[in-house]
């Protein structure tokens, strides 16, 4: 575990059949982060400032990556991610965009923005239970992370 | 004798024959007659001379003048001065033999008969020293030899001259002794102060004033009688003075004989016997007679002698008169040859004075050429033949004009003839001198018809400079505007008109009239007038014919047509002639009209109009290219206008497609993803509850989804080639091809798939991801299409060629048929079902479209074993 304490991931996906997927898809792989869903951008945004519902640290803790969807209801996950780069402390938060779009526009885009990685989200179950573990591995057991509050 | 002034000391004893004075006698005669001060002058000192000499004779007697008495050798010499001596040979060296022998003879005579000499004495007595002076006469006359005295031998001959004289002078002596009764050594004594007294006084007095006057002299006479004919050598004069000589001879042996008589009767009156008396009569009587007859023959000799030669020499005279006559006839008809080729030459002649420029003589050819008559044309001076313009010119040229040059080319000139119009003359001019007056003989031809063919050709040729210049004006003119004021323009320089207009009403047309004008700047003022030509009128003329009008001024007012320009009139130049030709079509209708009026000089002529036709000919095929222009030009902006009405069209449907593809990229996939993973889900979650059939369905749920997903990424891919803006850059061929194979290593690796490459570090201009991808279809194309159980074998080759960089890969694959292969690449065309070789169809139209994207190019080559697809793009360079 890392020396923050922070374990929650935040996901940031509209689509609900997706949601389950990536939660069988972490089980799958044993990982037992617990995962702070939200549907929309502008609920990532308040989820992240702690506003209203998600004022209580305890029940909506900050997490320690999000998982960014890009084509999101509200705000989008551009947008989300220009706001979060453009907060303080916030700013340090690993984001690892996962979304279907193979667009150069959108990865370079993302990039521009500061993304940590970009995942193409498989259609292939096996695959993405695969995309997950490994994406448990790197950014949960290997990289360090920073504080960011 | 100009130098002889300005340096009158003979300081070099060769003399020059300025300083050289000839004895040049003026006949007495033609000066005293000679009507101008000079002659009087000369006449009145002549005649002063005269009475000088005569009043000296009388006042100081002949034998009062004696000065100084010496004894020399026992002799008693008497010497004196005799003033007409001096004077006389002073006339007769400066004047001639008449001018002192008058004077002298006249002096003696009156001097003696003063001293009551008998009068027939005095005659005789007053010969000797007009004697004196013919010797002098004689000298001169005959040895010509230079009199100035300013050399040796000058002065020799002088003093030779003076000593002869004084001897022929003192004869006087013997003479006056008739009248004088003196003895013998009285005699003696007073010839032997004679002779030297005479002859010191030439040398002292008069050799002197002869060499410091004589030049002075000579100049004046030169200057004063030059038309009396000097006598330098006459034959006749010379006999005169012999038989003077002669006769005087005669005269003093006739005195000696009388004296002789004189003393006889002296004798014979002394007492003498008769024997005696009888012996000396007789003596005398024999001397007396022999004396006449000798004093006879000598005076029969000297006349008789004048007689013959001079009838000899008149002889002579006639024979040299015959021969100058002939010569002079020679001259004469030899003149007239002369004549006539001057007279007769057909080329105009004539000769003038080149100082005033006054005719001397004229040729009939030149009367002919000119229209004048020789008097008319004698008349005047050169310069009334050049026009007045040209007057300024010509004084200029006399001025420089070379008078030594014998023969010059006087160039080409103007010349005016009596009716007033002009000859071009190339004249030549021969300077000469003609008595002693220098005439120039003139030679003409008259080039004005060289000329005037050479101004027709040289304005021919300025024409057809004009046709060219305006041939490739029309054609580079880009508008019916340009055309038409380059044609009016051109049209009016061409014909010289001060107006030229040119209109087009396009074809059939006419209420559209299009026109431009060009005017000299004469009609400057005319300059804004807008009075667009109406196609009525005088127009109409040139409108509804093909063929050109040409009117002269008259005709033009005249013409029933022309009614000027009704209420334009005051606004519209006016029209003086005029010569219009239509513009045509190609097929022969009438679209406007090319018109020039008022042409600067005279009126139009046949070569205007051709010049004029021909300028309308290109006018009309440039106009109607410029028409033709525009069409095409805006037949060319109306689809410019479409293809980019086009082009935003299918942007706009592009950008739906990409906004299409983009929602089936993320919004198919996900519902695919749910039913896959869901299937999944049941698979794993609730398998032990599903029978055999359950689980072959949803494998098949699983599978159709996987295959689903693979198309839809292919057909991303696909639209996302030649959508995605692609940089062009060097891509290094063999890394590529070697990042490629290691991306495929695992497919090969399960294949068993030998791969030989054989890329040389090829730089190639591409799009890199694309490129990428293209070489990633064929190669694992050429991996999977094998037939089953046959190991893969793939070969990869490129070489540069020409700028291009060409791949091929080959493989050892199933094949492709003939028939199909353009059809392989297009999009979802597969030739075999996916449970064989699966795919979707769609690599190698991705292939074929990111190639034509790189302007690169591939093709296909297949038979029993195995396809190669050679593929070429662009070699990169560096710019």
């Amino acid at each position: 575990m890392n020396r923050n304490g922070r374990t929650t991931i935040l996901l940031v996906e509209d689509d609900l059949n997706d949601v389950m997927l990536i939660k069988r898809a972490f089980s799958k792989s044993r990982i037992v982060n617990p995962i702070a869903c939200v549907e929309n951008g502008e609920d990532a945004v308040a989820y992240l400032r702690g506003d209203g519902k998600y004022a209580d640290r305890r029940q909506h803790p900050l997490p320690f990556m999000l998982l960014l969807d890009l084509k999101l209801p509200r705000l989008s996950g551009h947008e989300v991610l220009q706001w979060l780069r453009g907060q303080p402390l916030l700013k340090r938060l690993p984001v690892v965009v996962l979304t279907s779009s193979r667009e150069p526009v959108d990865i370079n885009r993302a990039y521009e923005l500061g993304a940590n990685s970009y995942l193409v989200k498989p259609v292939v179950f096996e695959e993405f239970a695969a995309l997950m573990r490994q994406l448990q591995v790197y950014w949960l057991m290997l990289s360090e992370h920073p504080d960011i509050g | 004798m100009q130098s002889a002034d300005s340096n009158p000391a003979p300081a070099h004893p060769a003399q020059t024959d300025a300083q050289r004075l000839f004895w040049r006698p003026l006949p007495l005669a033609s000066v005293l007659g000679q009507s101008d001060y000079a002659g009087f002058i000369v006449a009145v000192i002549w005649f002063a001379i005269n009475a000088a000499c005569i009043w000296w004779a009388i006042v100081n007697g002949s034998f009062s003048w004696n000065l100084w008495r010496v004894d020399l050798f026992g002799t008693h010499v008497v010497f004196g001065f005799y003033l007409p001596w001096s004077l006389c040979v002073l006339l007769v060296m400066w004047f001639g033999l008449e001018w002192a022998a008058v004077p002298a003879y006249l002096a003696t005579l009156f001097g003696t008969l003063h001293t009551s000499m008998p009068v027939d004495l005095a005659v005789v007595n007053a010969l000797h020293n007009p004697l004196a002076m013919a010797v002098y006469f004689l000298f001169y006359c005959g040895l010509r030899h230079d009199y100035s005295l300013r050399s040796r031998k000058s002065w020799l001959i002088f003093i030779a001259a003076s000593l002869l004289a004084s001897i022929v002078s003192s004869i006087g002596a013997f003479i006056s002794e008739f009248n004088v009764a003196v003895s013998g050594a009285e005699l003696w004594s007073n010839w032997m102060g004679w002779w030297p007294n005479a002859f010191l006084q030439s040398l002292l007095i008069d050799g002197p004033l002869i060499y410091l006057f004589s030049p002075a002299i000579e100049r004046t006479k030169q200057r004063y009688f030059r038309r009396v004919p000097a006598e330098l050598f006459s034959m006749q004069k010379l006999l005169l003075a012999v038989s003077m000589f002669v006769l005087c001879l005669a005269l003093f042996i006739l005195v000696d004989d009388r004296w002789q008589d004189i003393r006889a009767h002296a004798i014979l009156a002394a007492p003498l016997s008769d024997d005696l008396r009888a012996q000396i009569q007789t003596q005398f009587n024999v001397q007396h007679f022999v004396v006449w007859v000798l004093a006879l023959l000598l005076a029969g000799t000297s006349l008789g002698g004048v007689i013959v030669a001079g009838r000899w020499v008149r002889r002579l005279h006639e024979r040299a008169d015959s021969e100058t006559r002939e010569v002079r006839d020679e001259i004469r008809r030899s003149e007239a040859r002369f004549r006539n080729f001057f007279e007769r030459n057909p080329v105009p002649m004539w000769a003038f004075d080149p100082d005033t420029g006054r005719f001397l003589e004229v040729n009939p050819a030149a009367l002919h050429a000119y229209g004048y008559s020789r008097d008319e044309f004698l008349s005047m001076t050169i310069f009334d033949i050049h026009p007045p313009e040209d007057i300024k010119h010509l004084k200029k040229k006399f001025k420089s004009a070379d008078a030594s040059e014998p023969f010059r080319h006087a160039g080409e000139w103007r010349h005016l003839r009596k009716d007033g119009s002009l000859i071009d003359a190339e004249v030549h001019v021969s300077s000469m001198k003609m008595d002693g007056r220098s005439v120039s003989l003139v030679l003409v031809h008259d080039i004005s018809p060289r000329k005037q063919a050479h101004t027709a050709m040289e304005k021919r040729t300025q024409e057809l400079r004009i046709l060219a210049a305006a041939s490739l004006e029309l054609a580079g003119a880009q508008t019916m505007e340009q055309v038409l004021q380059l044609a009016a323009d051109r049209a009016r320089q061409l014909t010289q008109a001060n107006l030229a207009v040119t209109h087009s009403w396009g074809q059939g047309n006419h209420g559209h009239i299009t026109w431009r004008v060009s005017l000299t700047p004469q009609y400057a003022h005319w300059a804004d007038f807008r009075v667009p030509p109406d196609g009525t009128g005088i127009y109409k003329l040139v409108t509804q014919k093909l063929h050109p009008v040409r009117l002269t001024r008259t005709e033009l007012q005249h013409h029933p047509q022309f009614h000027g320009f009704g209420k334009y009139s005051e606004k519209h130049p006016p029209l003086n002639g005029l010569l219009a030709v239509p513009l045509t079509t190609r097929d022969g209708a009438v679209t406007g009209a090319l018109m020039a009026s008022d042409k600067v000089d005279g009126e139009f002529d046949i070569q205007d109009e051709v010049l004029l036709m021909q300028l309308a000919q290109t006018a009309s095929v440039s106009l109607e290219n410029v028409q033709l222009n525009d069409a095409l030009l805006r037949h060319m902006q109306e689809l410019e206008r479409r293809v980019a009405e086009r082009t935003q069209e299918l942007d706009i449907s592009n950008r739906e497609l990409d906004a299409f593809a983009y929602s089936v990229a993320h919004d198919l996939r996900a519902p695919l993803r749910a039913m896959h993973g869901f299937a999944n889900a049941i698979l794993e979650d609730y398998g032990s509850r599903l029978d055999e059939d359950g689980h072959n369905y949803l494998t098949r749920i699983v599978n159709a989804a996987r295959n689903m997903d693979m198309l839809i990424q292919d057909l991303l891919a696909y639209s996302r080639v030649g959508r995605v803006h692609m940089v062009m850059e060097g891509v290094r061929l063999d890394e590529l091809i070697g990042e490629i194979l290691a991306e495929l290593a695992p497919d090969i690796e399960m294949r068993q798939a030998v791969i030989r490459v054989d890329v040389p570090s090829l730089l190639t201009q591409a799009h890199r991801g694309t490129l990428k991808q293209i070489i990633l279809n064929l190669v694992s194309n050429a991996i999977k299409f094998v037939a089953p159980g046959k190991r893969p074998e793939v070969n990869i080759h490129a070489r540069a060629c020409e700028g291009w960089v060409e791949m091929a890969v080959s493989d050892n694959g199933i094949g492709i048929a003939a028939e199909h292969r353009e059809r392989i690449f297009n999009v979802f065309e597969r030739l075999h079902g996916a449970e064989a070789y699966p795919g979707t169809g769609i690599g190698l139209s991705i292939v074929k479209k990111g190639l034509a994207c790189m302007h690169g190019e591939i093709r296909v080559e297949s038979g029993e074993t195995g396809s190669t697809f050679r593929l070429r793009l662009k070699e990169f360079r560096h710019e």
